[in-house]
């Protein structure tokens, strides 16, 4: 039943697009369909990539903003490892100094069960974790992370305690938007190259059909056709094959995308973030296929005019 | 509607004239046989006629346009005033044999019923009604020489132009669409056939554009027919 539909849909669109040049069913078209469902499969990947590396980004910046930690480690500079009654007290008593400060939106002590939850990524399961020394942690929230607040914050921590330090994330952060540019950058110019293979092969499958069918494009010529009416009979052609392909490329690079996804929310932890994608960020992979098709379309347009203003 | 003036031609890439110094003028409305031997240079004459080539030398003017100045547009435009029958019929394989016979109205862009009705009503004309649903390649030679002549008028063309049109055809045939033309001629379109078919000279009685000594000669209608031939 399923083939019967089939052959009725491609029926009525190879109706619908016919042509004085005929479609053509040889091989160098099945290469081509090949060659762009692989340029539509990568560039939705592409695309979906930057997408989920921009909403992790988002993300992250914005868990991050205005927070910033305060730390009394188990060792001092100087090499001193502190009790853990002494690490209770130093961070009680910083928590005290500090939650008057009006530029303050909360100040919170990290509980231990909190900070054993987060460490024990790391640590190994024979590893009893009552029994690892723990550092203070106190999360602190601005009103507005100003250098100005930041560094009255620095002043007012190093003034209670000898031992804290203050991690603004500032630095990891800046690597990681670093890095996730670079990585932006690569993925531009590898679909800036799938976008020149894609225009080469569609370009020179146009120049080889116009050669094929030259006869024909000649007597169209003689019978008083334009330019534009030869280059309309070839955009049937591309079409097709460029529909067939882009479909084929989408649909596999949807389908890995869609399982990606379901993985990535069902082993959710802290080292793989969930890779989402919303409604917005599928339209414009969506939008992919559209632009090879549309990218096929004009190239083939604009080569089929070219070469028949070379004719007489 | 047609001069030729100092017209000379060569193929491309060789140096000697298939003829030269070809001055001509055909009237509108006026019905010409050019005749000559094989070689001698009809197809290359019909193929300047129907703006396939353009001349090495000399002017060609046509319905008031030179050629050498004409825009693409204005090319195409005349083009589909012309309406060919090509001695190898040059008939699209894969289009039926409505299609082939279509081609020129789709391209003028006629209305679809227009379409349907003039080449339904000429098909059954030239007799290949039942086989318009055909490819050409199925068809014999003969058939196929008639949907080249169909496809060469159903747009009407001001000048129409045939190399060796009854080449494949049977007298009978042959005749009624000698007929056929002398009645397109009658309503106002200019005729000229490539023929070497002595019978069809004798009977139609035309004025002749005859190839001697690689140059045109253009005779009358009064000219006996020996001599042209």
């Amino acid at each position: 039943m399923f083939s019967n539909s089939f052959e009725f849909i491609k029926k009525h669109i190879e109706k619908r697009c016919e042509s004085d040049i005929p479609l053509d069913h040889g091989t160098q078209t099945k290469f081509l369909i090949l060659l762009i469902a692989l340029m539509t499969f990568m560039l939705v990947l592409i695309s979906s990539g930057i997408l989920i590396l921009n909403n992790m980004t988002e993300r992250w910046s914005s868990g991050l903003k205005n927070k910033l930690t305060i730390e009394i480690p188990v060792e001092t500079s100087e090499g001193y490892i502190l009790s853990r009654e002494t690490v209770r007290k130093e961070t009680k008593k910083l928590h005290e100094a500090l939650k008057t400060e009006d530029y303050l939106q909360s100040i919170d002590i990290v509980e231990e069960n909190e900070i054993r939850q987060l460490i024990s990524p790391w640590i190994s399961p024979d590893l009893e974790l009552t029994e690892i020394p723990l550092p203070g942690l106190i999360a602190v929230k601005l009103q507005n992370a100003s250098p100005a607040n930041i560094k009255q914050l620095e002043e007012k921590v190093s003034q209670n305690s000898s031992y804290a330090k203050l991690e603004t994330h500032r630095e990891w952060l800046e690597k990681l938007l670093a890095f996730i540019i670079n990585l932006k950058r690569l993925s531009i110019f590898i679909t800036s190259i799938l976008f020149v293979i894609t225009i080469t092969s569609i370009a020179t499958a146009m120049h080889t059909r116009l050669s094929l069918y030259k006869t024909e494009v000649e007597l169209l010529h003689l019978m008083g056709a334009d330019d534009r009416y030869i280059a309309q009979q070839f955009q049937p052609h591309a079409l097709i094959m460029t529909f067939k392909g882009s479909a084929i490329g989408a649909t596999a690079a949807l389908v890995i995308i869609l399982l990606t996804t379901f993985f990535s929310y069902n082993s959710e932890n802290d080292f793989i973030p969930s890779l989402s994608l919303d409604l917005g960020n599928f339209i414009l992979i969506i939008c992919c296929p559209i632009l090879i098709i549309s990218i096929a379309l004009i190239t083939s347009w604009i080569t089929i005019l070219r070469s028949l203003l070379k004719m007489p | 509607m047609i001069t030729f003036k100092d017209v000379a031609y060569c193929y491309t890439g060789e140096e000697e004239n298939i003829f030269s110094d070809v001055n001509f003028s055909l009237e509108a409305g006026s019905y010409h046989f050019l005749t000559g031997p094989s070689g001698s240079g009809k197809t290359s004459l019909i193929n300047l006629l129907n703006l396939a080539s353009l001349p090495t030398h000399g002017s060609i003017t046509m319905m008031g346009q030179e050629l050498s100045n004409i825009t693409r547009k204005q090319m195409a435009d005349l083009r589909k005033k012309i309406g060919v029958v090509f001695q190898d019929f040059r008939l699209i394989s894969h289009l039926s044999t409505f299609d082939n016979v279509a081609l020129p109205l789709r391209i003028q862009k006629r209305d679809k019923t227009e379409i349907e009705h003039n080449v339904t009503e000429l098909l059954e004309w030239v007799g290949l009604g039942e086989f318009k649903d055909k490819n050409p390649e199925n068809l014999s030679g003969g058939q196929q020489q008639r949907i080249a002549i169909a496809r060469a008028i159903i747009s009407q063309p001001k000048l129409l132009l045939a190399d060796e049109p009854t080449g494949n055809l049977d007298d009978e045939i042959g005749f009624r669409l000698m007929n056929l033309f002398e009645q397109l001629n009658r309503m106002g379109t200019t005729i000229v056939i490539a023929t070497h078919n002595p019978a069809i000279i004798k009977r139609f009685k035309h004025p002749c554009l005859r190839f001697e000594n690689a140059t045109i000669i253009q005779s009358s209608k009064n000219e006996k027919i020996r001599d042209v031939l």
